[in-house]
């Protein structure tokens, strides 16, 4: 447990931030236009002080209250995001097999329980599948292996 | 009649059929796997559907979101986990019934009453979306803008947690969806120099990071493998008695009418059908303590008013344009992307989307049931697949999905940073479903609001002045003010989860 409920306050304290930001910038940069002839700049503005003002709704009554603490399973997401990341770095400078084995590798480091010889398999086989479905199927223009 | 009878054709033609089960059984399958939902299905397919041709790919989209609603309750009966939310309540007596031996019998009961449910839905679907076509040909831009805004407000109250967070999401939703060039000034806003972002956020990147990546997040450590087995659940086993089919014959007629009901108003959908449908057989059974403790009632009733509701959510997507739901939200998405613009005039501009559509509904469903009971091993089998096996290969259909749709490596990047967020907002309790429906209706909602006013000479009052579009905010107040009430009183929020 938080003496503060620090969940909505981090909430609140970003769609405040974010909101108010964003309303700021499209005031300043995008005509508003008139209620009968709306500018481009209006919609944006008028969006960004409802989340500013929702944001700080959120934020100001979690200050008074205790808050749970969430699990943060700080591991597994770096894992399953750092993942995604490699196979967009991999995909255009090796080629779509080598990008997909390295995805599953990443990937596999999230689970406590994966074991390198299972994820081998599975990185030959989903690459398998992956040229299958999306190259030979699909039509994707993806080349399979790229030498940089 | 005529228009029946060509929808069926298409319907029944090879590659209709063959879209239709693929998009069923995948729902199926994505219904009985706890951990992955309906929404992270339906972003994963996303991108396959530009290959396809609109019908085709709206009738393998809708199967899948049906298909869902079917295998969900496979799950609840024998693990006691909802494969998704809408199910949840199935497993209050389904798997009671399993421990009591009789899951087989729950599991049958459940496919017929979905049958049935499904059936009525569409039943409901076929009889009242012509008749709101036409109603809804008056409707001007003050109307839509004011009905879009009732749909956000239904959706962000109904989610789980507070209704200021759902708000938020739903406003922060609306402010994403105006990344991108303007509609009618062609400025571009918040592109910040960055040519990928001309175009705006790719909604495939937004909901496979919001839904996909993030839903695999929260799921690699809590997900294990289920020990259970098919020994057991033969076909011999799953014969109801007729005891058993008199019990489920009113309760699955009542599930079926307030599915029918809930399904075709903005915000609630099948989940919450599902609450008020076994609420409402405790409230007429002559023993309600039998409620809890393996009543077949508690099994037909919401698997009934589950499967009747993702029918009927289907009148407003298509017939006025406005989704309840996240899900609704993608398949308008991918019309529009597919040049169709979902409303009253879907059904003379292409009548034969429209009724290929519902006709396909018949058939999917009648494929569901015919999987759902004799192959119930296969789905019993999937359960067993350790997740470990199941989240690389769905991030690896996610990351090519998302390069596909515009060979963009700029849309993978994103769906980091939107899994990312994602990932965040889930820890603090921000319901993701709110967000992606404000991104798909904030666009549509500026540009009715635009005409609206230059109708009205800037004239804000228009969309309290006339009648339609007041009835509307009424509503809105309404449902603000309800759900303020129920904070207050410390009751529990509607929903359980927000997977709808």
């Amino acid at each position: 447990m938080w003496k503060r409920d620090y969940r909505d306050i981090a909430a609140g304290g970003f769609f405040l931030v974010v909101g108010g930001a964003a309303a700021l910038y499209a005031m300043t940069h995008y005509a508003m236009g008139s209620l009968r002839n709306i500018g481009p700049g209006m919609f944006p503005t008028g969006a960004g002080i409802v989340v500013a003002v929702l944001g700080l709704a959120i934020l100001a009554p979690a200050l008074g209250r205790a808050g749970k603490r969430p699990v943060v399973e700080f591991d597994v997401a770096a894992a399953v995001l750092a993942s995604v990341a490699a196979f967009a770095v991999a995909l255009p400078l090796l080629g779509l097999v080598p990008a997909t084995v390295v995805l599953v590798v990443v990937s596999r480091l999230a689970d406590r329980r994966a074991r390198p010889w299972g994820t081998l398999a599975l990185a030959a086989g989903l690459s398998a599948l992956a040229w299958g479905v999306f190259v030979l199927a699909l039509g994707v223009p993806l080349t399979a292996f790229r030498w940089p | 009649m005529e228009n029946v009878l060509a929808g069926l054709a298409i319907a029944t033609s090879g590659m209709s059929l063959l879209y239709c089960f693929v998009g069923v059984t995948l729902g199926m399958l994505v219904g009985v796997l706890p951990g992955i939902g309906p929404l992270a299905a339906l972003s994963m397919l996303f991108p396959f559907t530009f290959h396809l041709d609109a019908t085709q790919a709206l009738i393998m989209l809708a199967g899948i979101w049906y298909g869902t609603a079917y295998g969900s309750s496979t799950a609840a009966i024998l693990l006691n986990v909802p494969g998704e939310a809408s199910s949840a309540v199935t497993s209050l007596d389904g798997y009671p019934m399993a421990k009591q031996g009789r899951a087989g019998v729950a599991l049958f009961v459940a496919a017929l009453s979905s049958l049935v449910g499904g059936s009525i839905g569409i039943v409901v679907l076929m009889a009242f979306a012509p008749a709101i076509a036409t109603y809804a040909i008056a409707f001007g831009p003050t109307e839509y803008f004011s009905l879009m805004l009732l749909g956000l407000v239904a959706a962000a109250s109904m989610s789980a947690g507070s209704l200021a967070k759902g708000l938020a999401m739903v406003a922060f939703g609306v402010l994403l969806g105006t990344v991108g060039t303007d509609l009618s000034t062609g400025a571009y806003r918040f592109v910040f120099g960055v040519p990928s972002l001309a175009d705006g956020i790719d909604i495939a990147a937004l909901a496979m990071g919001l839904f996909g990546v993030a839903e695999i997040i929260m799921s690699v450590r809590v997900a294990g493998a289920a020990t259970v087995s098919a020994k057991g659940i033969t076909l011999r086993s799953m014969w109801p008695t007729r005891d058993d089919l008199r019990q489920s014959l009113w309760p699955t007629l009542r599930g079926s009418a307030i599915g029918s009901f809930f399904g075709t108003l903005p915000g609630t959908g099948p989940a919450i059908s599902t609450f008020f449908a076994y609420a409402a057989e405790k409230r007429v059974a002559r023993d309600p303590s039998r409620f809890g403790r393996g009543a077949i009632e508690g099994v037909a009733s919401p698997e009934a008013a589950n499967n009747a509701a993702v029918q009927t959510a289907f009148i407003p997507t298509l017939m006025l344009g406005i989704p309840g739901s996240a899900a609704m939200a993608i398949m308008i998405a991918m019309l529009m992307i597919q040049g169709i613009a979902p409303g009253p005039t879907i059904m003379t501009q292409a009548p034969t989307l429209f009724w290929g559509l519902v006709m396909s509904f018949w058939i999917g469903n009648l494929i569901l049931f015919a999987m759902s009971a004799p192959l119930i091993g296969i789905w019993v089998r999937l359960l067993t697949i350790p997740f470990g096996l199941l989240y690389p290969a769905i991030l690896m259909f996610i990351c090519i999905g998302v390069y596909a749709v515009d060979n963009s490596i700029f849309d993978v990047w994103m769906v980091v940073v939107i899994g990312a967020f994602g990932w965040l907002a889930r820890l603090v309790e921000l319901p993701a479903a709110p967000m992606l429906l404000g991104f798909v209706l904030g666009p549509m909602m500026e540009e009715h609001f635009r005409r609206a006013l230059m109708l009205s000479r800037g004239d804000l009052l228009t969309f309290f002045e006339r009648p339609i579009s007041a009835t509307v905010m009424a509503f809105i107040v309404a449902v603000i003010l309800l759900s303020a009430w129920r904070a207050w009183r410390g009751a529990p929020p509607l929903a359980l989860g927000e997977e709808d």
